[in-house]
C-alpha cells in the first residue's frame, strides 16, 4: 500500500555492539538481527537477536548500548523505589 | 612501537621512524626520519638504564653502537641501520645517509676510531640489509640433513662473492671451516654439541694455515652440552698443535690465524663447567661479534691470546649483549696476547658465586699497546673478590687508552679496578659512570665518575629482539563486495604469512587479503624476510563493519490493509492482522537486507511481502509478466484514454501501460485507486497530484519500484 504503518526504526541497529547482563555481569555482544512485531492493534515490539547469544530473541529493554547506559538504567530503577 | 618512558611521561615512536638515537648525559634523543628530533630528560640514572636496556635489547638486530663527542661531551649513538642508505669515513668523522631523513654526522675521538666504528657499522648496516647484500650473489644451501662432508663441499665448492646458507634447523654435532670470501648466513640454525669433538663449530684452520675475510649472519644458536667439556676430542685438525686430543669442543668459534670475520649469532649456551671460552682468538688478526646472549656456569666469553712474540693488528670487537656466567669466570682480555684493540659495546657482564679461581670479569694481560673502549658496558659482579678489571702487573705497558663511555659497576666486594698502573695511565670518562664501590682510576675526559652512587645493577629480561621488520599497522577496506585487508609493506620483507584462528590461509607476496571474515575470526600477519627470518606477529586483529542506520525502512503494508495472493492460481484476498519485520546483514555491506513478513485475519499462515499484491489487476500482471495492454511480442501498447477522462468507478490501475495520457480525474477518486505495477510515463495528472509527495498522499496504494512516475522512473 503506502508503507505508512506502524514501524519504528530500532535504537541498535544491526552490527553495533551493545551490554547485555549476563550472569550479574555486563556483557558486550554485537546486534545481529533486529525483529520489528506489530500486532493487529498497532502495538509495536522490538526484539534483537545478539552475535554470541544464538538463536534468542532478546527484548529492547534487556539491550543496553553502552555501560553508562546500564548504570543509568538501574540507577532510574533504584530511584524509584 | 618503541616507548621510552622518563619517569614523568612515556614517549612512543613506530620503530620504522626512528633514524637514530643518541645518548648524552641524562638525556635520551630520538630522530626520525621526518627530522624530528625529540628530546627526552631523565632525572633519575636508574630509571635511564632500564630504557637504555630496552631499547638496546629490542632493536640489538638493527643498531649500530658508536661513541662520539658532540659540543665537547661524550655520547653514544645508537643507529637503526634499517633506515640507512649509505655511510662513509673521512678523518674523524663518519657520516651516515638515511633513505629519509637527513643525514648524521658522528664525530669519533681520532680518525683510526672513525675507522674502527665505522668498520662495525657496516657490519650492523649489512646485517639490516642481507636481501640487499646477497642480491646477485650466487647462493649455496644446507640443511641440518646434510653430511658434515656436505656442508664442507657447499662451502669449499663456492667461490669468493659466493653466500652458503644454513636452512633453519637443528644441526647436531656439526661444523665446518670458512673459506675466503664465502659468506655465511646461519638463519634460524641451531647447532647442538652433545659431544666432545675437540674443534669448534666455526673455525678458520682446522686444515692448516687458512687466512679468511668473511662474514656470517644470522640468528643461530649453540647449545654446548656436557659431553663436550670431555677431555679428548674425535676430530683431528692440524692446527696448532695437531694433537687430536687437544679439546675445544665448546667453543663457537676458533679464529687461529689472520683472518678477518665477523660473527653474527643469537645466543650460546654451555652447561659443562671447567672449559675454556666460547669464542677464541689466536695471533693476529680482526673477530667482530654481536650477539644476544652467553650463558654458563663459568664459561669465558672470549680468550684472545698470541702465539708467541707479540704483534700487532688483532682486533677484538664485542657487541654480545649478555655475559652470564652463574659460577665465577672471567673474560680474559687479553691473555698473553698481542691485541691491540677491543671495543665492547652494549655488555652486560655478569658473574655469580665464588670461584676463587677467577676473580676478576676482565683480566688484562698484554705486552703490546692496547686500546679499549667500554661504550654503555655494566658489570655486575658478586664474587667476594678482585676487581671488576683487573689489569696483570707482570707484563703490563702502557696503554695507548682506555675509554669508558656511560658505563656502570655493581661490585659486592672488591674494586673497580686494580692492578700496575703505569704512574700517569689515565682512563678516559666520557658520560656518566656510576659505581656502588671505589675505584683505583685516574680518571680524565670529559664525564665524570660517581662512586658509592647508591646504583644497583640488575640483569634485565634477556627477550628476543625485534627482528628487521616491523609488521605495520593494517587498514581495512569495505568496498562492500570484497572487504579487504591491505598490509603495509614491511621494511625488509619478502612476504607476509596471514593467520586466521590460528592457521594460516596464506604465504605469499601479496599484501591484501581479500574475503575477510568478520566478526569471531581472529586474524595476525607476520612478515617474512628472504632469508628466512620471520617477524613476531602483529597483535589479533578482526574485522567490523559499520552498524546500519535508518532500519527497518517502512513496510509497504501495515495492520488492516486488504492484500492479494495467488492461491494456486485463484485470487484469495486477505487482511492483514500482524506484521513481522527482520533486519540482518548476511552480506556485510552497508545496506543490509530487511524481510517483511504477514499475517492475516483467520488464517493461520504467514506471508513474505513478495507474495501479496495490493490490487487483482497487479497480481494478475505479476501472473501475465507484463502489461495488460501489450502486444504477442510483449512490448506495452499505449491505451488512450477518452477524452471524457477515466470513469471515476474503475480504480484499479495495476497492470496497465498508461503513458502519455491525460489522467484528468477528479483527485479524489485519487484516493481510491491502485496503481501499483501502473506506468505513468509522460502521464498529465491533476494539480493537485502532479507531485511524487501529493500523488503519494492522494492514492490508495503505490509501489516503489513498480509504479513508474511520469519522468519514466520508478516513483521510488
Amino acid at each position: 500500500m503506502k508503507y505508512t504503518g506502524t514501524l519504528t526504526v530500532t535504537t541498535h541497529q544491526v552490527g553495533a555492539t551493545v551490554y547485555i547482563i549476563e550472569n550479574d555481569v555486563p556483557v558486550a555482544d554485537t546486534v545481529s538481527k533486529t525483529k520489528n512485531y506489530v500486532d493487529v492493534d498497532d502495538n509495536e515490539i522490538i526484539t534483537y537477536q545478539l552475535t554470541n547469544h544464538g538463536a534468542k530473541w532478546f527484548p529492547a529493554i534487556e539491550i543496553f548500548a553502552s555501560k553508562s547506559a546500564i548504570k543509568t538504567y538501574f540507577d532510574n530503577l533504584a530511584d524509584g523505589l | 612501537m618503541l616507548e621510552i618512558n622518563n619517569g614523568d611521561r612515556t614517549y612512543g615512536f613506530l620503530y620504522r621512524h626512528i633514524n637514530y638515537i643518541y645518548l648524552k648525559r641524562m638525556t635520551i634523543t630520538v630522530v626520525t626520519i621526518t627530522g624530528n628530533t625529540i628530546n627526552i630528560n631523565f632525572e633519575s640514572p636508574t630509571v635511564l638504564r632500564a630504557q637504555i636496556n630496552n631499547i638496546v635489547i629490542k632493536l640489538w638486530r638493527q643498531l649500530a653502537t658508536i661513541p662520539g663527542v658532540i659540543g665537547g661531551i661524550g655520547v653514544i649513538f645508537w643507529i637503526n641501520c634499517c633506515n640507512v642508505y649509505s655511510h662513509q669515513v673521512n678523518s674523524e668523522n663518519i657520516s651516515v645517509n638515511y633513505n629519509l631523513g637527513n643525514a648524521l654526522t658522528i664525530s669519533c675521538i681520532n680518525s683510526h676510531e672513525a675507522t674502527n666504528h665505522n668498520n662495525h657499522l657496516e657490519n650492523r648496516y649489512i646485517a639490516a640489509n642481507l636481501e640487499n647484500y646477497i642480491s646477485g650473489k650466487t647462493k649455496s644451501y644446507v640443511n641440518s640433513s646434510y653430511t658434515l662432508n656436505q656442508i664442507q663441499t657447499a662451502i669449499n665448492n663456492s667461490n669468493s662473492g659466493d653466500v652458503v646458507i644454513f636452512e633453519a634447523g637443528t644441526y647436531t654435532n656439526k661444523y665446518f671451516d670458512l673459506k675466503d670470501g664465502v659468506d655465511i648466513i646461519l638463519s634460524d640454525a641451531v647447532f647442538e654439541m652433545t659431544t666432545a669433538l675437540g674443534r669448534a663449530v666455526i673455525m678458520d684452520g682446522s686444515v692448516g694455515e687458512n687466512i679468511v675475510n668473511c662474514k656470517i649472519f644470522g640468528s643461530a644458536v649453540f647449545n654446548f652440552g656436557a659431553s663436550t667439556g670431555a677431555s679428548g676430542g674425535s676430530v683431528t685438525w692440524l692446527y696448532p698443535n695437531g694433537n687430536p686430543n687437544y679439546n675445544t669442543s665448546w667453543l663457537i668459534i676458533d679464529q687461529l690465524y689472520n683472518s678477518n670475520i665477523y660473527l653474527e649469532f643469537k645466543s650460546a649456551e654451555c652447561s659443562k663447567t671447567a672449559i675454556s671460552s666460547f669464542i677464541h682468538q689466536w695471533d693476529d688478526g680482526e673477530l667482530r661479534v654481536d650477539g644476544l646472549s652467553l650463558y654458563s656456569l663459568n664459561t669465558r666469553s672470549f680468550d684472545a691470546e698470541a702465539s708467541g712474540s707479540p704483534t700487532e693488528g688483532m682486533l677484538f670487537d664485542n657487541g654480545i649483549l649478555f655475559h652470564i656466567m652463574e659460577d665465577g669466570g672471567s673474560q680474559y682480555v687479553p691473555f698473553n696476547a698481542a691485541t691491540d684493540e677491543y671495543y665492547f659495546r652494549n655488555n652486560y657482564f655478569e658473574t655469580i658465586g665464588n670461584d676463587m679461581s677467577h676473580v676478576s670479569q676482565l683480566f688484562i694481560q698484554n705486552d703490546t699497546v692496547p686500546n679499549i673502549n667500554f661504550v654503555n658496558a655494566r658489570f655486575k659482579k658478586n664474587n667476594a673478590n678482585g676487581a671488576v678489571i683487573e689489569i696483570a702487573s707482570d707484563t703490563f705497558e702502557e696503554f695507548s687508552a682506555i675509554r669508558m663511555w656511560q658505563s656502570e659497576f655493581d661490585v659486592d666486594e672488591g674494586s673497580v679496578m686494580f692492578g700496575g698502573f703505569i704512574p700517569g695511565q689515565n682512563i678516559e670518562l666520557y658520560g656518566t659512570i656510576y659505581s656502588n664501590t671505589a675505584s683505583e682510576m685516574n680518571e680524565t675526559g670529559t664525564g665524570e665518575y660517581i662512586e658509592d652512587a647508591g646504583f644497583g645493577l640488575s640483569r634485565p629480561t634477556i627477550t628476543d629482539a625485534l627482528y628487521l621488520m616491523q609488521p605495520s599497522d593494517i587498514t581495512v577496506e569495505d568496498n562492500a563486495e570484497d572487504r579487504t585487508v591491505t598490509i603495509d609493506e614491511a621494511a625488509n620483507s619478502s612476504y607476509y604469512e596471514v593467520y586466521r584462528d590460528d592457521t594460516r590461509i596464506s604465504g605469499s607476496e601479496y599484501t591484501e587479503i581479500h574475503d575477510i571474515k568478520i566478526y569471531d575470526v581472529d586474524y595476525k600477519y607476520r612478515a617474512v624476510s628472504i632469508t628466512g627470518f620471520k617477524t613476531i606477529f602483529t597483535k589479533l586483529f578482526n574485522i567490523q563493519i559499520m552498524p546500519l542506520s535508518n532500519m527497518p525502512a517502512k513496510s509497504k503494508y501495515t495492520i488492516g490493509d486488504e492484500v492479494y495472493y495467488s492461491n494456486l492460481g485463484v485470487i484469495t484476498p486477505l487482511e492483514i492482522n500482524a506484521v513481522f519485520v527482520e533486519v540482518s546483514n548476511p552480506n556485510n555491506d552497508a545496506s543490509g537486507v530487511q524481510t517483511n513478513t504477514y499475517g492475516f485475519v483467520d488464517q493461520s499462515f504467514v506471508l513474505d511481502e513478495s507474495k501479496l499484491f495490493a490490487s487483482k489487476n497487479s497480481l494478475l500482471k505479476n501472473i501475465k509478466g507484463e502489461y495488460f495492454n501489450s502486444d504477442l511480442t510483449g512490448d506495452p501498447v499505449l491505451l488512450l484514454i477518452a477524452d471524457s477522462g477515466f470513469d471515476g468507478q474503475f480504480l484499479d490501475y495495476g497492470g496497465l501501460y498508461l503513458t502519455n495520457n491525460d489522467l484528468n480525474l477528479a483527485s479524489a477518486s485519487f484516493g481510491d485507486a491502485i496503481f501499483d505495477d501502473t506506468d505513468l510515463t509522460d502521464c498529465t495528472l491533476p494539480d493537485d497530484v502532479d507531485t511524487k509527495a501529493e500523488f503519494k498522499a492522494a492514492v490508495k496504494s503505490y509501489d516503489k519500484v513498480t509504479t513508474i512516475w511520469t519522468d519514466g522512473n520508478a516513483i521510488g
